[in-house]
């Protein structure tokens, strides 16, 4: 009884906490609440976000205000084509040691418990290549020697889909380490006015720190025992099966459009999230109608369209919301 | 705690299968009356647009196949327990909270979140009912299956058409006919041979095939059927008739026999010929044959019989028959013996006289075969008439009248000798009145072309000095010349016409009824091929 009760206060913590997150941060960030949202149940899950958006939009000032949100580390790294792994990672550097020379090793601004990745892809692929391990295994090989990384760990991303130049497409290994891409819309008048309220005015809103790296890591792990019908489960396998086009049951705009599909890491990026959102919305399973709202974020970025597709303008997120309906 | 969350649960899920499935029964019942309809308007329409009434035991298939339609139905839609529970889970908008605790309760997952979504999905029931499940009832699937079952139900109360009564009057009408003419024409042909002494008759009527073919006439409710079988007999019947002609003999004879009775020896022999009774006759020249203490009398009697024969000879008109053969060379044996016995001084060899013998034997025998023949054909002729008036009712239908062409009833026909004016009534519904010629005697029919009447006048003075003429006389076709080519064109069109397998056989048997009638004096119009 009283460890269904300490269950009940767990699942009513998480919601609390996750409320009082969304209260927070949208103290200073104007709309973007579905935004918001997606974000925080990535940080739940312990996963990646790749925000794309034109600049100007807040991605930047979205990822700083999380970063105060929580009482975590938070570090920035801009990426620009001169960046170098070492930059982000480290490196082993000759110092004096009790009258000696040795190497030590001098950690990046990987190492912290938010990175903001600005303008991911216009670093190189090598450089962009350097983030790979840290974001999947979430440990650091330099040397030989392998440094694991404090949790909760996650990398925010930005980039700006419209400019082309001096620009490198993320690898798709890449892409696919990323928990959520989120688009960030333009906002709409209301908004724009409150933006300019909060913005240019002396009386900037104060962000308080909510909550903690642990107190993160315990609404990961109560969102981990949410359970799952087989019929829900089967659901959502069926829907990441069906974004590959040579399977049975793809439609037709799968079958003509799309060159690979999702891979199994996008379904447990779903059902993670869907776990979270079934929290967030007062229930203790999940139901399809998660699974459907977390199937965009979690399944565009993991979709590549072939040449037809590209040509003709289609879009990723279109055929998810197809799949899903 | 545990059984607390649980127990509503499952019950709440059983519930509302049982639910669920009842309302599939429903469904499932209406589909099938609806099926039941809609096959049994199908079964029936081909009845009702023939005009026939329905049948009721075609219904009892669409029902069969209704009540599979429905346990088919029922087994492929019913709901299983997983497909209940979401069912309910969507129709109650629980969001599968139901589908995820049913789960925990089949696998008994008891652990804390489990009995966390339990308890939530419990209190998620509560204001739910399973009762609220019950299908709507498929109104308009009800309403159509009634409709169509009115109209089932009222074409099984529409009655045969006109027509179909007729036709099923007609088939028991010809069914009963064919049966009663079947068994007349058996008890004839089996009475016809019972009837006949005379050995020689019984063989000559004794065809197995006429006998297969009577055999094989089976009553039927076919009138054509029975009326192309009755028409077979007959043309075999007509066959054996024209086999069996006596007439080229008979005439022979008949012109002989005038000579004959003149002679005071020959005038048994001669007015037994006359009269035509042919075994007497055989009788009295089996007791002219010359026996070995015959004198000189008796061979007197005989040459004088040849020359009888040898005088019939020159005033006879050409006859080829098988008795002027025989008379011919008996005439021959005996003027040969007569001029040996002059040779050798009135003695006669035997073997002449034994030659003479033979001869006459053989004359004989041949007036006999004659009379059985003649017998035969009497009997044939019996029988076809039998055959005729079985042909005759079979061609009556029931409620009409008279068959165009279709003749009296004998015994109702002219008597020979009283022609009837061609075209004095062609076509039409009444084709002329004619006799029914089976009941004519073969003798009475002449080998001469046209109408002829046979008339016996008397030349001359005295008993020896009697003739038979034969003069034309009569009316209609002339029986000469072009007129017989022409005849006997018609005559061959007509069998044509009726050997033909495409023409009914009623109009078959008005049209040969029609043609011997026009022509029945003629004698020329019996059709003796094949008919």
């Amino acid at each position: 009884m009283e460890q269904t009760e300490s269950m009940e206060q767990a699942v009513e913590r998480f919601s609390e906490r996750f409320k009082l997150m969304q209260q927070e941060v949208g103290r200073f960030i104007v709309g973007q609440e579905q935004i918001v949202e997606q974000v925080l149940m990535a940080v739940i899950a312990g996963g990646h976000v790749l925000l794309e958006g034109v600049p100007g939009l807040g991605k930047t000032a979205l990822v700083h205000t999380l970063s105060e949100v929580m009482a975590l580390d938070f570090k920035r790294i801009q990426f620009t084509p001169d960046l170098l792994p070492a930059d982000i990672l480290g490196t082993n550097i000759l110092v004096d040691h009790e009258g000696g020379k040795r190497f030590e090793f001098q950690r990046g601004p990987i190492f912290t418990h938010i990175l903001l990745a600005d303008e991911i892809n216009r670093a190189t692929p090598k450089t962009q290549s350097a983030l790979l391990e840290t974001m999947q295994e979430k440990t650091v090989t330099v040397g030989g020697h392998c440094h694991r990384l404090e949790r909760p760990y996650f990398v925010l991303a930005t980039q700006n889909p419209i400019e082309m130049d001096g620009t490198y497409p993320l690898p798709e290994a890449q892409l696919d380490r990323f928990f959520f891409k989120l688009s960030v819309e333009l906002p709409n008048h209301a908004e724009m006015n409150l933006i300019l309220d909060r913005t240019t005015g002396l009386n900037r809103p104060e962000i308080k720190k909510v909550i903690s790296g642990p107190e993160i890591l315990e609404m990961e792990r109560t969102a981990a025992q949410v359970p799952v019908a087989q019929d829900v489960r089967d659901y959502l396998v069926k829907m990441v099966l069906a974004t590959h086009p040579d399977n049975e049951n793809a439609p037709h705009n799968v079958a003509r459009y799309v060159r690979y599909g999702a891979s199994p890491r996008a379904a447990q990026t779903l059902i993670s999230a869907a776990r979270i959102r079934a929290l967030t919305q007062g229930r203790y399973h999940v139901a399809k109608e998660d699974v459907n709202a977390v199937a965009v974020p979690g399944l565009c970025h993991r979709v590549l369209l072939n040449f037809e597709g590209e040509a003709e303008g289609i879009s990723t997120a279109d055929i998810v919301r197809g799949l899903a309906e | 705690m545990e059984s607390e969350s649980r127990q509503p649960i499952v019950e709440f899920t059983q519930q509302g299968r049982a639910q669920l499935n009842a309302g599939e029964k429903l469904r499932a019942l209406m589909w099938a009356l609806f099926a039941f309809t809609v096959l049994a308007l199908l079964a029936e329409l081909p009845f009702v647009l023939r005009g026939h009434r329905v049948a009721r035991p075609i219904l009892w298939l669409p029902l069969a196949l209704a009540i599979g339609v429905a346990i088919v139905a029922y087994l492929r839609f019913r709901f299983s327990h997983p497909r209940a529970v979401s069912h309910m889970d969507r129709f109650f908008g629980l969001k599968e909270g139901l589908v995820t605790a049913d789960e925990h309760i089949r696998n008994e997952r008891m652990e804390e979140i489990h009995q966390l979504q339990l308890r939530h999905t419990k209190r998620a029931l509560e204001p739910h009912r399973p009762a609220s499940l019950r299908p709507a009832f498929p109104r308009k699937l009800f309403l159509s299956s009634l409709l169509l079952l009115m109209g089932t139900v009222g074409l099984l109360w529409v009655d045969d058409s006109l027509a179909v009564k007729e036709a099923r009057a007609e088939a028991a009408s010809a069914l009963e006919i064919s049966e009663a003419v079947e068994e007349e024409l058996e008890q004839a042909f089996e009475e016809m041979l019972a009837m006949e002494q005379d050995e020689n008759v019984v063989e000559l009527l004794e065809d197995p095939s006429l006998k297969r073919l009577i055999e094989a006439l089976e009553a039927g409710n076919d009138r054509k059927a029975v009326m192309r079988k009755l028409s077979e007999i007959d043309r075999h019947l007509a066959k054996m008739q024209s086999e069996l002609d006596t007439r080229a003999d008979e005439n022979y004879l008949m012109e002989l026999a005038a000579q004959l009775s003149e002679g005071r020896e020959t005038a048994a022999l001669g007015n037994a010929l006359s009269k035509r009774d042919y075994k007497k006759a055989a009788e009295e020249l089996n007791h002219m044959q010359l026996s070995d203490q015959a004198g000189e009398g008796e061979r007197k009697a005989l040459e004088k019989m040849a020359a009888q024969i040898n005088e019939a000879e020159k005033s006879m008109s050409s006859n080829s028959s098988q008795s002027r053969q025989n008379a011919q060379q008996m005439s021959e044996q005996i003027q040969k013996m007569a001029q040996e016995c002059k040779q050798n001084g009135g003695q006669c060899s035997s073997e002449s006289r034994s030659a003479v013998n033979q001869s006459m034997s053989k004359n004989s025998s041949s007036m006999q075969q004659l009379a059985a023949r003649k017998q035969a054909q009497s009997a044939l002729a019996q029988l076809r008439q039998q055959l005729q008036q079985g042909q005759n009712q079979m061609a009556q239908k029931p409620g009409q009248g008279q068959q165009p062409g279709q003749g009296q009833q004998p015994g109702q026909g002219q008597q020979p000798g009283q022609g009837q004016q061609p075209g004095d009534q062609p076509g039409g519904q009444q084709a002329g009145q004619g006799v029914d010629r089976s009941r004519r005697a073969p003798g009475e029919e002449s080998a001469s072309e046209g109408n002829l009447e046979h008339l016996r006048g008397q030349l001359g003075e005295g008993e020896s000095e009697r003739r038979v003429e034969d003069a034309s006389s009569g009316t209609g076709v002339a029986s000469s010349g072009g007129n017989g080519e022409m005849s006997l064109e018609f005559q061959q069109q007509m069998e044509d016409f009726v050997r033909r397998e495409d023409i009914p056989e009623e109009m078959k048997h008005g049209v040969k009824s029609y043609f011997e009638r026009i022509h029945e004096n003629s004698g020329e119009w019996r059709v003796t091929r094949g008919e």
